[in-house]
Formats: structure tokens, sequence, C-alpha cells
């Protein structure tokens, strides 16, 4: 099976060379046939690696220990759960696993479009033929999963040998989320192939600005919420198995994968302004290649060792490979631009400083902002290494202090562009739309410091969650009223049917407000507190008004580790609320033996986090560490809700009732249109 | 040897001020010894009160002042954050830390002692001075950029004139028919 995959990745690699030079010939030439035949190569790359990524699973589900990649993560009584995983947990069969997902992608797109859209396909095939031929090589040539163990015996010939058993999986992976976190975070990764590649193709092929986006509009939310529910994932593993107290850390790895969500958010929302006033298209093109060069350079920062974290793949020599394809991509899409930027021309026009149009400028700056300023913090370590000869860290600390400001002041936009008009908002407009939103924000404020929250940034973070939590829900009243008022249904049906009808626009809102509910589990960090002590059985200790009692310990084996288990009884008020097992686990036959496994009582209020963290030398007593964190369950539901906003945002549009249809729409009145001649509101939705 | 006569005892015969004024002083004395008395275990009292504040206070300092290094053992977590199972390395650094704190070692001394150890890897954010500072000011520096450039582009686009529909945008070097024809050919060529 090794020999079979190795050879299908190979084949992989040759179909997908076609698919590259084939499409740059059959573009030349436009010859159908040439057209057709790469097409169908680009769809058998496909299939061959999809085949070879089943082979490489078939050699981990058979323990086949002949093979190195199996050797070295997994082993016989790893989980057949986590054999799956075991296909990403290390270097070759993550990229090879990169290409799947690409795959997947790219077959879905080629077959979607196989009738359609002749003369752009070739282009887009070219240009996603070519990023599969990148990850192809590195698969076949420099980081192969397919490598046999061999050992050089007495006469000086290489001879293949088997192990008895591997190594195992990472303990610190052996834990669900790590079976869906890395697929749903290269999910994201890869699916922005499909919008740089429209974007790429569409320069190419001379065409001004707008097809591309209208094409690739659901394939860039799908890949911002995959990315978005991997990174959320992600702080969910880190908070559940690593046991620090927190979820975000800002590590070099973490920070990669925020990087293509920032300039790929950015993207959503200016898109809007080039769809509804033909606006932006340069910066567009230029927000897609970004996107897109901002995850192989992630990617590269993951696995290339330039910088040190937790989270990266072992040291290798593939660094220098990512950083001549983003060179390469690089000088692509800028003689591509350079070339053709005269077809990207926009009519940019505006009225006023207060409009839609100028908070989406802002609000893209702030991404941009935010983006450059991680990306720099993330370099800056090299960056001073290589300046001044000294390495300079860049922990969390630098991280919190420049983009709280900066996620405030989005989070402030995110609730004033909604209530801004397009072109220009008049005085009386902002009054209107925001008296209640501004109340409600004060109220919030007032009651978060009742409540105890005395930090400023949680004020005001707390402040503008309240603000913007009542824009959304008067953009909701507003139109259900409308809807309620033409029809018989009542208010909550009819904000369900006017989401359905402009299901972009709505599931916009709920994103927005998962994004509030986000941040208010972001302010309850501030009052984190915990408490750290080696404790006797029957001993207990207090936590802020919780009292935790280390009751007993106890040893329970299971298929692939041992666990050394404290039970910990919560009290409130000396009632019990619950038992808690955080534990320690000793692994078999892994290098890295031991691993965590944190216990949380969650409530709206508060989480009590409670981890096991080993035994004291001085004492031999269990040291119990506890942490009280506020509000941490709002950013798991928060994630939830833009889960379903995004997927209300790819529903298609459900059609007006006929009533509403037939209802007597206000003339377009001949003095407006004659005092805003050139007003050419597009296709699309605000 | 003479008899010397016994003295006679003299009785001091106090008017009632002065018994008064005498108890008084009596009750005074007794009242000054017995707060003696209570002082001590009092001070005793509050300085076993004071000594937990005071191992507080010293363990706030601790986390305030740890927070600020990395753990050196390569996981770039906070000093104080450092979970690792078994992490020697933290473990000494916090016992390091401790001992300074307990000390009453200013923060700056810390800080030098911590560098001179492990170098400038320790800092868990750059210090503001020298190169480090560039870390600090990039960030404002970008805002205020884009900033001005998001301004200018806003002034720009607000003196644009109204251009008819059908006629290419400002700046485009191709013809208008150039234009309109490859915005066609688009349409033409592509459908949702």
């Amino acid at each position: 099976m090794d020999v079979f995959g190795s050879f299908t990745l190979l084949l992989a690699f040759v179909c997908a060379v076609y698919a590259l030079v084939g499409g740059i010939a059959a573009i030349i030439t436009r010859h159908p046939l040439l057209v057709k035949s790469t097409r169908q190569a680009g769809m058998a790359t496909c299939v061959l690696i999809f085949i070879a990524t089943f082979s490489l699973e078939y050699l981990l589900f058979t323990d086949n220990f002949s093979q190195a990649y199996v050797v070295s993560h997994s082993n016989r009584d790893l989980s057949t759960f986590y054999k799956v995983a075991a296909l990403w947990s290390g270097q070759e069969g993550s990229l090879l696993f990169w290409s799947f997902l690409l795959s997947v992608y790219v077959i879905s797109v080629l077959i979607a479009y196989r009738n359609k859209n002749g003369e752009l396909m070739p282009y887009v095939g070219v240009v996603l033929a070519g990023v599969q031929t990148f990850f192809l090589t590195l698969n076949n040539f420099v980081e192969s999963p397919f490598k046999t163990l061999a050992t050089v015996n007495a006469s000086g010939v290489l001879e293949p040998f088997t192990r008895m058993d591997g190594n195992g999986l990472n303990p610190l992976l052996q834990y669900p989320e790590m079976v869906i976190h890395p697929p749903n975070l290269y999910s994201g990764y890869t699916g922005f192939t499909i919008p740089f590649a429209f974007a790429l193709a569409a320069l190419l092929a001379r065409y001004p600005g707008e097809k591309w986006i209208h094409l690739t509009r659901k394939w860039t939310m799908i890949a911002w919420c995959f990315q978005s529910v991997g990174i959320l994932l992600g702080a969910h593993w880190a908070y559940a198995v690593l046991g620090w107290g927190g979820y975000w850390g800002w590590d070099p790895v973490e920070n990669a994968s925020l990087l293509p969500w920032l300039t790929g958010t950015a993207f959503l929302h200016s898109v809007m302004m080039q769809e509804k006033r033909g606006m932006m298209k340069v910066w567009n093109v230029w927000l897609v290649f970004c996107t897109f060069l901002l995850c192989i350079l992630g990617t590269f920062l993951t696995r290339s060792g330039i910088v040190s974290s937790v989270h990266a793949f072992a040291n290798s020599h593939i660094g220098p490979w990512f950083v001549g394809f983003l060179a390469l991509t690089l000088l692509v899409c800028f003689v591509a631009y350079v070339k053709n930027r005269d077809y990207l021309k926009s009519e940019n026009q505006l009225d006023s400083m207060i409009s839609r149009e100028s908070s989406f400028l802002f609000n893209n700056l702030l991404f941009l902002v935010a983006c450059i300023a991680v990306l720099s913090g993330t370099l800056f370590p090299v960056i001073s290494e290589g300046l001044s000869g000294s390495r300079i860290s860049v922990g969390a600390p630098f991280f919190n202090k420049i983009m709280i400001p900066v996620g405030l002041a989005i989070l402030f936009l995110t609730g004033v562009g909604p209530l801004l008009a397009w072109r220009k908002t008049s005085g009386d407009s902002l009054k209107r739309n925001f008296g209640w939103p501004v109340i409600a924000g004060v109220i919030s404020g007032v009651a978060a410091y009742l409540l105890g929250y005395h930090d400023s940034f949680s004020i005001i973070c707390l402040v503008l969650c309240g603000f913007v939590f009542w824009t959304i829900v008067l953009e909701f009243y507003r139109g259900a009223k409308v809807i309620s008022a033409r029809s018989s249904m009542n208010i909550l049906l009819s904000a369900h049917e006017l989401a359905m009808r402009n299901t972009r626009r709505y599931g916009g809102y709920v994103v927005h407000f998962g994004m509030v509910l986000i941040f208010i589990g972001l302010a309850g960090s501030a009052f984190n507190t915990d408490v750290q002590r080696p404790m006797n059985i029957g001993e207990s200790m207090k936590l802020g008004p919780y009292t935790l009692v280390l009751q007993s310990a106890d040893t329970k084996p299971e298929q692939n580790y041992t666990a050394q288990r404290m039970i910990v009884e919560v009290l409130k008020d000396n009632k019990q609320l619950m038992m808690l097992y955080p534990e320690k686990r000793q692994f078999q036959g892994t290098e890295q033996a031991n691993g965590t496994m944190v216990a949380i009582y969650s409530t709206l209020r508060e989480d009590v986090y409670v981890v096991f963290a080993g035994m004291d030398p001085d004492s031999n007593l269990p040291v119990i560490h506890a942490f009280l964190n506020p509000l941490v369950k709002w950013i798991w539901l928060g994630g939830v809700w833009v889960v379903m906003g995004t997927l209300l945002a790819l529903m298609p549009n459900r059609r007006a009732q006929l009533a509403t249809a037939l209802a007597p729409q206000p003339a377009a009145s001949p003095i407006a249109q004659a005092l805003n001649p050139s007003v050419t509101l597009r296709e699309g939705h605000d | 040897m003479t008899n010397r006569p016994t003295p006679k005892p003299v009785i001091l015969r106090l008017s009632d001020e002065d018994s008064l004024r005498t108890s008084t002083s009596s009750k005074s004395v007794t009242i000054r010894s017995k707060r003696r008395r209570l002082i001590a275990p009092l001070l005793v009292i509050a300085f076993l009160a004071v000594l937990p504040l005071l191992a507080q206070q010293q363990a706030d300092r601790v986390k305030q002042v740890g927070g600020k290094f990395l753990c050196m053992c390569g996981c770039s977590q906070i000093l104080t954050q450092c979970n690792h199972v078994g992490c020697t390395v933290s473990t000494s650094m916090l016992k390091e830390l401790g001992t300074m704190v307990s000390r009453g070692d200013s923060e700056d001394k810390i800080t030098q002692t911590f560098v001179q150890e492990f170098g400038t890897t320790v800092y868990a954010e750059p210090p503001k001075t020298g190169f480090s500072l560039v870390a600090w000011l990039m960030p404002g520096f970008y805002f205020l950029i884009g900033a001005a450039i998001v301004v200018f582009f806003i002034n720009k686009w607000r003196k644009q004139a109204p251009a008819p529909a059908a006629v290419a945008p400002a700046g485009v070097h191709i013809s208008p028919e150039a234009y309109e024809r490859a915005r066609s050919q688009a349409d033409r060529e592509t459908e949702d």
C-alpha cells in the first residue's frame, strides 16, 4: 500500500504539471480539446490525491510499522478516532492533508463550473494547478509521507525492517477537538485559494472587477467560516488541554491563523463597496491576494521553525520552498496587476465623510492595522535578531496592549456601520438611529460596573457590546415591523421572514451578534483569578464564592494511557454543585509521555477551571491549580452564532410574498434622480 | 547606745481631692501597665495578622513582575503561566524571582538579573528603549499612515465629479469602448 500511495502521489504530480502547462497552452492556443484535457487532468489530480491520502490512512489503521510516518505518529493502542487524526499530526501527513483539502475545493469548483464560464475557467484551472503542483512537489520530493524503514545490513545493503510498535500520537493531540480543529483550520487556509484563483484569473482574463466577486462570494464565506471555527476550536483546545487557564496566548502559530482571517474579514466587508457602488476593485483584488499569501506565510511560519511555538511542527528544511513559492506568487500577482490594472479602475465617488462607505474604509483600515501589527509582532524577534543581533521576544502582554484598543475600535464600527446610509447620512438620521443604541450601551456599562466589572477596557467593551447589540435588534425590528404591517405575521415570524428574504444581510447581523458575545467573553478575561497549592485529601480551598474540597484521588487505566485523577468537590454556599476530575495522563509508547486534562465547571457567569498540576516535590502532595475565569462561556456561544450567521448568509434568498410584491411601491422621485444622476446601486446586499 | 526614737509614722491626711488624684493616678498607672501588658500580644497578633497580607503582597508582586518574563524552557509562555509538567526551568526561575522580591529588589534590578542570565529573549514584551521601541511605535505608525491615506481618498472621491454610467471611470487609460467591451464580454462569458 505504501508503494501504491507513493505511486499515486507521483502520478498526481504529473497530472498537476500537465494541468498547469497544458492549461497555459490551452489559454494561448484556445484549442477546445486541450482545454478539456487539462480540466480532466485537474480532476484526475484531485482523485489521485484522495487515493494517496486514503492509502496513508490505511497504513495507519493497519498498524503498518514498516512505515516511518506510522511509527512516528501512531501505536497499536491508539484508538481508531485518533488514528484518523494521526494523518495531520506530523509534517509529512499534514502537508498531504493540505493537498487533500485543496483537492476537495478544486474538484468542487471544476465540477460546479464544468459547463459554465468557459472563457474564465482555463485561467482558474491554471492557477489552481499551480498551487497544487507546489504542494505535490513537497509531498513527493521534500516531505514524503511514504517512507519505508530500512537499515544497513552486514553486507552494506539497505534492508527494510518493521518495528513491533510505534511511538504513538503526541498526547496533546489526543483530545476530541484535535480531530476537528486542524481540518477546520486547514479548510479555511485552503479555501482562500478559490477566491484567489478567480481573482487572479479574472485579472489575467481582463475582466473588469465585478464578475469574480459574484462567482466566489460563497466560496469566500465558506473558507472564512472554516477559518473562524478552526481558530475558536483551537482556542478551546488550548483552554481545555494546555491547562494554563487561558484560551489565546498570542503564540506565533495562533497568530499565523489569525492573519488571513483578519484580511479575509476585511475583504468580506469591502466587497460590499464594490458590489453596491463599483468602488475599491483594486483594493479587493489585493486583499484576496494578501489573504492567500498570508495563508502560505502562516504555513511557512508553522513549519519552518523560524519562530518558536508550542504548536509548531518540528524544524524542517521546507522553509526555503515556501519562501520561493511566496516570492513567485507575489511576482505573478504583481505582474498581472501592472499589466491589467486599467480594467480594475473603480467608479469612486463619495458624498460625505459620514457614510456607509467611509465606515467600511475605516473598518478595512483597522483590520489591516491589526493584521500588520500581529505580523510585525510575530516576526519582530527574527527582525530584531537580524538587525540588532539580539533576539527580542514579543509575548502576550505586547499583543494585548496593541490589539485591545484596535479590537474595541472594530467593535465600535460594527455598531456604527449598519446605522449609516450609503453616500451620506443626515444629522436627523444620526439622531434617530443612534439614540437607543447609545442608551443601551450606557445601561450596559452601568450594569457591568454594578456587577463588579471594574476595569476600564472591560467597561468600554461591555458598553460597546450593548451598543452593537441594540443596533442589530433595531435593524431586525424595523424591517420586521414593515413586513408585519403588510402581512398578518407577528413580529418574530416577520423577523424570520425578513432574514430569509435577504439572507446575506441578516446573516451578517447574526455573525455580528456572535462577535458581540465573543467580545463579552473577552471582557471577562480582565477578572481572572487563580489559586494554587498542595492539598491533602479532605482539605479545602476558597476560590471566589466557591469552595473546592479535594475528596480523594484514584488511578484509572484506559486503552492508551493511565489517568491519575483528583476528585474535587465544588461547593457554593455550602451546597454541593458538582464533582470535578482533573487528571494527569501517562501515555504508553510515547516519547512525550504526559498529558493534562482540565476539569471545568462552566456557567454563563464564570468557569471554575481546575488543573491537577502534579505532585509537590517537598510535601509529595497533589498540587491543585484552580482558576476562576468569568464569562468564558460567552466566547464559545458566540462562535456558534458566528457559524449560524454564516450558514444563513450562504442560503439563497427567499422570494417576497405576493402580498408584499403587489403592495404599492413608492415611485422614484424625479428630483432625487436628477440630483443623483450617477447613483448606480449595483447588485448585492448591504 | 542611744535610743533613737522610733520615727512616728506620719499619717498624711489627704484631702478628698488629693485622694481622688492619687486614686486616679494609681488607676492610670494600672491602666498604663495593663496597656503595656496588652501591647506586646497585640503587636504579635497584628504581626501575625499582617504576615499573610505581606506574603500575599509578595506573591502578588511575584505574579506582577513574573508576568513580564517568558519561561525559558522554550514553551514561549509567560513565566507565571508556564504549567508544563515537571518544567524545571520555570520552577527555578520563579524561585529566583521570589528570592529577589522578598529581598526587596526593584523591578529594574530583577529585569537586569534575568536579562544577564537568559538574554533578551526573556522579555515577555519588548522594552520601550533602543531598537525595541520600534515594535511599540510601528502599530501607531501604521494606523496614522493608514488613516491619512483613508482620509485622503475620501476627500479625493468626494471631489470627484459624477461620471456618466456608460463612460469608463476616471483614470482608465484604455478607451471607454474597450472598457465597456471588456465588461460585456465578462458578462457574456460568466454566469453566477
